[in-house]
C-alpha cells in the first residue's frame, strides 16, 4: 500500500480532475486497487526513482514527445496476500530475524 | 534453485529453502492469481506490425552424416552408442526463421517480439515447442528483418523418450509470431498481432 496516504491523494486529484495521470516513484510494486478503476484516471506512469533530470523526463512522456517503452521487472497484484512472500519485520541487535522460503 | 549450502543459524534451524521456483509470474501462474499489471507489462505509443514470415532448410551441403540424416528423417534406424545425443545428424537440418517486423507508428519504440515454434512428430504425442523471445528497438517507421536460426527439435524427443530407434519428424513446422504475451498485458487487447503460419512439406 502507498505510504503517507498516497491513495487518498490519488483519490481527491482524481474527484475533481478528469483527467489525471498518476506518476508512482516506487522501488517495488503497490497495489493500484483504491483508485486505478477510477474513471477520472487516465493513465500511471510507473517511474522508478528518477534522477535530476526526471521532471524534464517525465513532461516527455506524459505529453507525448517521448514514448516510455517500459516492461514492469515485476507483477502488479490486486492484494497484497496474492504475493508468495510477504514482507518480514521485527528483530533487533540481540535477536536474529529468521525469514524461511516457503515460496521456493 | 536447489541448495545445498547450508547457513546454520544460531538457532540450528538448518536448512530454511524449501526448493521450489515459484517466484513472481511463476507463483501468480501456477496458483491461477490473476494480477492488475502482470510482469512484462507496459504501454506504447506506436504499435509493430509483423509481416513475411518464412522458413527454410539450411543446406549444409554434403558430408560423412548425411546419409545418417536422410535415415533419420526416412524413420529408419542410425547406430547408437556413447555420446551419440551429440551427433551432427541429430541435430539436422537447421532452420532459418525469419520474419520482418516495423514500427507503424511516428515515435520511436521498444518491441518485445517473440517467435515460437512447435513441431509435431509422429511417433510423439506431444508437442515440442520453442520460443524465442527478444527485444528491438526501432525508430519511427522503420523496418527490420529478424532472423532466427534453430535445430531441429530431434534431440528433446531422443533424451525425452530415450528411444534407440529413431522417431519420424512429421514435415509439418508451426512458426507463431508477434508481439510477446506479457507486453500485451492481462487485459486482452484489440490489436493482437498474433498470426499463425504454417509450413507444410518442409521436409528436406
Amino acid at each position: 500500500m502507498a505510504w503517507l496516504n498516497g491513495d487518498a491523494l490519488v483519490q481527491a486529484v482524481a474527484a475533481r480532475n478528469n483527467n489525471t495521470i498518476v506518476v508512482i516513484n516506487s522501488v517495488g510494486p503497490l497495489i493500484l486497487e483504491p483508485w486505478v478503476d477510477h474513471p477520472n484516471v487516465t493513465a500511471v506512469v510507473w517511474a522508478g526513482l528518477g534522477g535530476t533530470e526526471t521532471g524534464n523526463a517525465l513532461v516527455d512522456v506524459v505529453y507525448g514527445a517521448k514514448n516510455p517503452s517500459g516492461r514492469l521487472p515485476y507483477t502488479i497484484a490486486r492484494s497484497p496476500s496474492d504475493y508468495p512472500a510477504q514482507l518480514v519485520e521485527g528483530g533487533n541487535a540481540e535477536e536474529i530475524l529468521n525469514i524461511t522460503y516457503s515460496e521456493g | 534453485m536447489s541448495s545445498f549450502l547450508l547457513f546454520v543459524s544460531p538457532a540450528g534451524n538448518g536448512n530454511l529453502h524449501t526448493p521450489s521456483l515459484f517466484v513472481d509470474y511463476r507463483h501468480f501462474d501456477a496458483a491461477n492469481i490473476k494480477p492488475r499489471f502482470e510482469f512484462g507489462f507496459g504501454l506504447s505509443y506506436t504499435k509493430f506490425g509483423y509481416s513475411s514470415l518464412s522458413i527454410t532448410i539450411v543446406d549444409g551441403g554434403q558430408d560423412q552424416d548425411t546419409q545418417l540424416e536422410a535415415n533419420w528423417l526416412a524413420g529408419k534406424p542410425n547406430p547408437h552408442g556413447v555420446g551419440v545425443s551429440t551427433a551432427l545428424w541429430l541435430h539436422r537440418p537447421a532452420y532459418d526463421i525469419s520474419f520482418t517486423v516495423q514500427n507503424m507508428g511516428n515515435v520511436a519504440g521498444t518491441e518485445v517480439r517473440r517467435l515460437s515454434r512447435s513441431s509435431k512428430c509422429v511417433d510423439a504425442c506431444r508437442q515440442n515447442k520453442h520460443r524465442y523471445p527478444s527485444c528491438i528497438c526501432t525508430s519511427p517507421r522503420r523496418r527490420e528483418s529478424l532472423h532466427q536460426s534453430c535445430a531441429d527439435s530431434r534431440t528433446w524427443i531422443y533424451s525425452r523418450e530415450n528411444r534407440r530407434r529413431s522417431v519420424s519428424r512429421s514435415p509439418d513446422m508451426t512458426c507463431r509470431y508477434g508481439t510477446s504475451r506479457a507486453s500485451r498485458g492481462c487485459v486482452p487487447r484489440e490489436h493482437i498481432l498474433y498470426r499463425s503460419v504454417r509450413a507444410v512439406g518442409i521436409s528436406g
